[in-house]
Order: C-alpha cells, then sequence, then structure tokens
C-alpha cells in the first residue's frame, strides 16, 4: 500500500515548483465550474448530485506561480459514506496536497461548511470557497465573507464560477494561503482518549489527531490503507471498553460537534431575508413533482423533446446527404482520371466514402438536436425529479432510487450511465444499474428508429408528431423492461436486501444555454460522431469487398449472408442485417447505414436518403413492416456498444458482468424478435 | 414523539431521536438532520413514496424507512 501512495504522490508532481490543490466540495456546489474558470478545462457539469466521480486534473499559472489543481468527487462529508468520499478522503490524506479549496454552497453554508471542518482537521491550509453568491442573494441570503474569514482565520473568496466572479480574487488568495485557526475540542474524556491513541501512532506520518480519532471511530475502510495492521482497531476497543464507551458514541459526538460548530459559524455570518426563489423552485415542484402533473409532464418533456429532434433533423440531414452525392460524384470524376484500378476507386469511393456519407448524414444531425436538449433538462436540475417520480417503482424492484439518475443518463450515452452508477453506494445495486443500462437506447439509437418510423410507419417528414409519439411509446417499453430485468436481477443473479436512498433535490438552476450547446456539441456528439467514422470506413470497405468479391459467381456477402439467413429469418430478420449488427459492435450507430450500404452494394439502386428510396431499397431486399419492427427490437436490444462493455469491465472489474450485460439484452432481444415475429 | 414518516403534508416537527445507525446516520448528519433541528414535509412523491421534506434550506428525498428511523415532535 505504501507504495501506491507514494505512487500517487509522484505521478501529481510532473512539475516540482507547482503547488498541488485539492479542490473539494459538497457535491453540486459548483467544484467543476470552478475547476473549468481556473484551469480554462472544459469538464462535463450538470444540475445534480454526483456528477464528478474521479479525480480530474487541471494546471495553471497565477501570479507567476504553477498550480496542479485536482477535482475531487462530491462529498457531503469524509465520513466514507459512498466511495466518492473514500476517493475524496484518501486524496486529502495520502497525496497530501499543499492545500485545499474548499467549495460551500453560500445557501447552504452551515451544511457545506462541515466539510470545510472536516478538511482542516487533514490538512489546516485551505481557502474557503463560498460559491454560488448570486444564488444565494436572490434567495435573500447574505453571508459576511470577512467575518467568516476571521473565524476560521483562512482566506475566504465569495464567487459565483459560472458568471467567473470572484476567480482572480481566488487566484490571488492562493498566492498567501493560511493556516485554519479553527479548533474543535471534544469532551474532556474524549480529548484523553484521542491523546491516548496518538501516543501509538509514533511512527505514523500522516496527522496524528484525525489518524487518531478515526481509530475511535472504528473507521475499518480507513484502517485497511494504514500501516498498523487491523489488530489496532481491537486495542482501541479495549480502550473506548474499559471507558464504557463504543465506536458509534465517538462516531456521534464528533460528527455532531463538527455540525454544531459550522451551524454556530453560519448563524453568525449570515443574515437571511425570507421568500423568493426557494419558493419559487416549490412552485415549480409543486407541477413537475406534484400529484397531478408530474407523470403527464415526463412525458411531456420527452415528447417534445423527441418532437425537436424529428422535426429539425431532417433539413440537414437531406442537405448533408446531397451534399456528399454531389461530392462523390466529383471525387469519383477526379480520381478515375488518374491511373488509379477501377476496384480501387470503387472501394474508397462506393465503400468508404459512401459509407461516411450515410453514417455523418443520417446520424449527425438527430444527435446533435438530441444530445444539447438533454443535456438542458439535466443542466435545469430536472433528472433528481424523476429519480423522485419514479423512485417507488424503483423500489418495488429492491434496487436504488438513483438507478432512475444513470438510466436517464443512458439516454445520452451509456457508457456514462455506466460511469454514472458510481453514485450508487451498494456494490449490488450499482451492478444491477450498471447491467440495466443498455436496456434504454443511447443517442447513437435515436436516428436509426427515427429513420425506420418514418419509412415504416409515418411515411413522411411532415408527420413529426407522430414520429415522436411513437418514440415515446418505444421508451415506456424500454423503462418498463428495465424495471422487470431489474427485478428479474434482484431475485436471480444479485439477491439481497435494498439500502437506504437519500436524494437531494438542488434548487432549478437557469441552464447556461449557449455553453451547454456549444459544449455538448463539441464534447459528446464530435465524439461519438468520431467514434461512428472510424468505425463506418473499415466497415464500409469490408461491407464493399465482401459484396464484390466474387467465388464461383457468387459474392462473398451471400454466402455469409445465407449462412446467418436461417438465424435472422427467425427473428424476423435477414442475414445482411445480422452481419451489420455484428460489423456494428464498436458502435450502434453506424448498424443501419451498413445494412444500407451492403444493400446498395449489391443492389441497382442509387444511394439516397430520400424516404421513398430507402423505403423502394428495402422492400426490394425483402423487407416488410415485420422487418422495421423487428430491427427497432434488435436495435433496442441487443449487446451494448464496446465502448460501454470495456466500460462496465473496468467499473465492476470483473469479466462476468460485462458479459453478462453483453448476453442479458441480447436474450431479450431474441426472445422479442422471435415472438414478434412468430404473431405477426 | 411520532416517526418523521407520519408527518403530514406542510406539517413541521423536531427531530427527537434518531434511531438510524452506521452509514444511514452519518448520512442523516451529514444532512443536517440532528437532535433538535427542524424539518419539514413538503410533498409527498405521485406514487405514494418517497417524500420530500425540507432541513433548513435544502430539499432531501426520504423513503418510508429511512423517515422512520426519524423520531420527531410536530410544531
Amino acid at each position: 500500500m505504501k507504495k501506491k501512495i507514494s505512487d500517487t504522490k509522484k505521478n501529481n508532481l510532473p512539475n516540482e515548483n507547482a503547488v498541488r490543490i485539492a479542490l473539494a466540495g459538497n457535491p453540486n456546489v459548483g467544484k467543476s465550474t470552478i475547476f473549468n474558470a481556473l484551469t480554462g478545462m472544459k469538464q462535463h457539469t450538470g444540475n445534480w448530485t454526483g456528477k464528478t466521480v474521479e479525480n480530474a486534473q487541471g494546471y495553471f499559472k497565477a501570479n507567476g506561480k504553477n498550480y496542479i489543481l485536482t477535482d475531487t468527487p462530491g462529498a457531503y462529508s469524509l465520513e466514507s459514506y459512498s466511495e466518492e468520499e473514500t476517493v475524496t478522503r484518501d486524496f486529502l490524506l495520502f497525496a497530501e496536497p499543499d492545500m485545499s479549496v474548499v467549495v460551500c454552497d453560500a445557501s447552504k453554508l452551515s451544511r457545506t461548511l462541515k466539510l470545510f471542518i472536516e478538511i482542516t482537521q487533514i490538512n489546516k491550509n485551505a481557502i474557503l470557497c463560498v460559491n454560488l453568491i448570486d444564488e444565494a442573494q436572490k434567495d435573500g441570503i447574505c453571508v459576511d465573507t470577512s467575518k467568516l474569514s476571521e473565524l476560521l482565520g483562512v482566506s475566504v473568496i465569495a464567487t459565483d464560477a459560472r458568471r467567473k466572479k470572484g476567480i482572480s480574487e481566488l487566484k490571488n488568495a492562493l498566492d498567501n494561503s493560511k493556516a485554519c485557526s479553527l479548533n474543535i475540542a471534544y469532551s474532556k474524556k474524549t480529548e484523553e482518549l484521542i491523546a491516548l491513541v496518538s501516543q501509538k501512532l509514533e511512527q505514523c506520518q500522516l496527522p496524528k489527531r484525525y489518524v487518531a480519532i478515526e481509530l475511535l471511530k472504528g473507521n475499518a475502510v480507513l484502517v485497511e490503507k494504514l500501516p498498523f495492521g487491523n489488530g489496532i482497531l481491537g486495542e482501541v476497543a479495549e480502550i473506548l471498553e474499559k471507558e464504557n464507551l463504543t465506536f458509534q458514541n465517538i462516531c456521534d459526538e464528533v460528527s455532531e460537534k463538527i455540525a454544531l460548530v459550522s451551524k454556530q459559524i453560519s448563524k453568525m455570518v449570515i443574515t437571511r431575508n425570507e421568500k423568493s426563489r426557494k419558493i419559487t423552485t416549490e412552485k415549480i415542484d409543486s407541477v413537475l413533482a406534484g400529484k397531478v402533473f408530474s407523470f403527464p409532464c415526463m412525458l411531456l418533456f420527452m415528447c417534445f423533446i423527441f418532437y425537436i429532434t424529428v422535426a429539425f433533423a431532417n433539413y440537414p440531414s437531406s442537405f448533408l446527404s446531397e451534399l456528399f452525392a454531389k461530392a462523390e460524384e466529383f471525387l469519383y470524376s477526379c480520381i478515375s482520371k488518374t491511373a488509379s484500378p477501377v476496384w480501387l476507386n470503387d472501394l474508397l469511393l462506393k465503400g468508404a466514402f459512401r459509407t461516411l456519407g450515410w453514417v455523418i448524414s443520417v446520424m449527425l444531425p438527430p444527435m446533435a438536436i438530441f444530445f444539447p436538449l438533454f443535456t438542458l433538462l439535466e443542466d435545469w436540475g430536472y433528472l433528481p425529479r424523476i429519480a423522485f417520480n419514479l423512485d417507488r417503482c424503483f423500489k418495488k424492484c429492491s434496487s436504488c432510487g438513483k438507478q432512475s439518475l444513470t438510466m436517464c443518463m443512458g439516454f445520452g450515452c451509456n457508457a456514462s450511465g455506466v460511469v454514472g452508477a458510481r453514485i450508487i453506494s451498494t456494490r449490488r445495486e450499482r451492478i444491477m444499474a450498471i447491467v440495466t443500462n443498455s436496456f434504454v437506447p443511447c443517442n447513437g439509437k435515436f436516428p436509426t428508429m427515427i429513420t425506420l418510423i418514418t419509412v415504416f410507419f409515418v411515411g413522411a417528414y411532415a408527420k413529426s408528431f407522430l414520429v415522436a409519439l411513437i418514440l415515446a411509446a418505444i421508451i415506456i417499453c424500454c423503462v418498463i423492461l428495465t424495471l422487470l430485468v431489474t427485478k428479474l436481477l434482484s431475485v436471480t443473479l444479485l439477491k439481497g436486501e435494498r439500502s437506504s436512498f437519500i436524494l437531494e433535490l438542488p434548487p432549478y438552476r437557469r441552464p447556461q444555454i449557449g455553453k451547454t450547446l456549444v459544449r455538448s456539441l463539441f464534447d459528446r456528439t464530435l465524439f461519438v460522431l468520431s467514434r461512428a467514422i472510424i468505425v463506418s470506413v473499415p466497415a464500409g470497405i469490408i461491407i464493399w469487398c465482401l459484396s464484390n468479391i466474387y467465388i464461383a459467381d457468387v459474392s462473398i456477402i451471400t454466402y455469409i449472408s445465407e449462412f446467418l439467413d436461417p438465424i435472422g429469418r427467425l427473428l424476423g430478420l435477414d442475414g445482411v442485417i445480422l452481419l451489420a449488427f455484428i460489423l456494428g459492435l464498436p458502435a450502434n450507430e453506424i448498424v443501419l447505414p451498413i445494412a444500407l450500404m451492403a444493400y446498395t452494394s449489391s443492389s441497382s439502386l442509387q444511394e439516397s436518403t430520400d424516404i421513398l428510396a430507402t423505403h423502394a431499397l428495402l422492400v426490394e431486399n425483402g423487407w416488410t413492416y415485420v422487418t422495421a419492427i423487428c430491427f427497432i427490437i434488435f436495435s433496442l436490444f441487443h449487446s451494448p456498444c464496446l465502448t460501454t462493455l470495456l466500460t462496465i469491465k473496468k467499473e465492476t472489474g470483473s469479466v462476468k458482468w460485462m458479459i453478462v450485460s453483453a448476453l442479458l439484452p441480447t436474450l431479450f432481444g431474441v426472445l422479442l424478435c422471435a415472438l414478434v415475429n412468430l404473431i405477426l | 414523539m411520532i416517526r418523521l414518516s407520519e408527518l403530514a403534508r406542510n406539517e413541521r416537527c423536531r427531530v427527537v431521536k434518531l434511531f438510524a445507525q452506521g452509514k444511514m446516520r452519518l448520512r442523516l448528519h451529514s444532512f443536517g438532520v440532528f437532535e433538535g433541528e427542524e424539518i419539514r414535509a413538503v410533498r409527498k412523491s405521485v406514487l405514494g413514496d418517497p417524500t420530500m421534506y425540507q432541513i433548513d434550506t435544502t430539499y432531501v428525498a426520504l423513503r418510508y424507512e429511512e423517515a422512520f428511523l426519524i423520531g420527531v415532535e410536530r410544531i
């Protein structure tokens, strides 16, 4: 363990002269925003608890000094209730940063100040950053920062990181950090015990008083990481027994004392005039989380987002596909003048380039519209309300209500939903959330569904609203299936008691529309798209080769699809589609384009994204509305993409759960498709 | 003394005793649930559970089982 600790230290020290700062704070107080403001980096932020789940590092210069800033996950305290809190505590204790910047929420000072006090018990060098100061003022809460600074003995900076207020003051304050002068004194007996235990810790390099208190609290998670062996807890327990005390007594005393001190301090520095936005949040909640409108509103938001996506995606879509068709023509005329062989020209243009054009023109517009809209809702603070509304369902499936948050994230990207599952504190419930995450369609599956619904069931782009309704119905089915599978898991592979559930409901914040749009477009959409492109070019080449290399007058793709055909037929699909799903494993969004590619390359029809042409092409290749339904079902429920699978392996630390999460949706997909095929 | 879970909508109470143990107790502490603290029941979820409570300036959702572990007195 010791080695590991020094390793972390080394990693955090690329520059010997740099000052290492730990950025800490409660969840959802704007740590990531402060991090971005200081370092100029673009970490994804959102209005819900637990957005940052691992330490992110950034570098910046201020007043001629170099700083390394480490953003720790949000923690309510350092008492290791959850993984984030353990990560934060371990970083502060073992990586020994030079100072910490603790971010507080101005309107929840008494609660958020507690973490500051706990952190200064480990490292006294700190700066307190009272963030969201504008929001607090709107709530009629005024914080006297100079008095607070006097009481704590450290620099206190009021900031509104979203509007970059106070950031330069914060940078200046870093230059002369002071040690916190606050001393927490416990009862006489406890202090004696602390002194007694501290004597045992002579060898210990860590802050003795802090470690002694944690030992008296019986913190087994921490002891495992200390170089004394587990025996020490037994010794401490004996000492406590002599005084007729238990670990629990000390826990309570410490926790209550720190809370009391932070409450007293915040009372001294806060002036309040009641009313205002607190009421606004409550008013919004009375609709969005209320008895009558909560479910209709959820449906309405969903339909609205889908409607906008469908209605606005088709213009850029047809524009892009025309552009690519023209570009292909142009490139072909250019390339045919050179000496390159015809087969190579065809391979590059009709294979690789055409697939690329399909992927971009069909996939990019819906993704570029859906994702920012989703992010806006997230920014506003709506996701925790969904969790609040749906929690009962998840409770019935003996899982954690926070699973609805990770489920919602899955609509954006399954991989980030899997990572987001770290907010769930027990392993059983976390794995449940991870395995079931791919039962909701990610951003990359929407364009496929939209295309097929439009082509086969609605018939014209003009009826976007109908498409949105059908999509919404599909999503509801997905959510129901997620619940069923969760229940199934909870009585089979993941038996166990449900854990406790506390969910904070943050105030609604006005989303930063411009920033959100730009960031989600560049960070997420382009990332997903670039991955799709990287995968689609080789896939296009493979498909082209398969359909243009002949063995005894029959193309290879015919052999393969004839081989896969019986299985495909059983599922209401065909061999080509199955092949497309197999090739599309690295990225879901290319499945439909490469299936279409396979059809066009062996067909006389010209490539086009016009819906009539698409319909004709698919029908020519034997598609019926049953094929379309089965395709939609199978694209919803099959193995998650490679990125997600690797993320699952990393997050669960086991290949077993990766395989389960690949097989389980596939199993449901196969069963449902076979069933639909049998009935219709 | 009653349990927090018995509180009707918009009623206020004062925490008298915390029955929660272990991690749950620490978690409640970190949300400011201590003996003597004031809590208001804001609303129940449409499906009847969980309930939204206001502790100081924070809104928190607790399931019935967790709210049952907090002994309170109406005020």
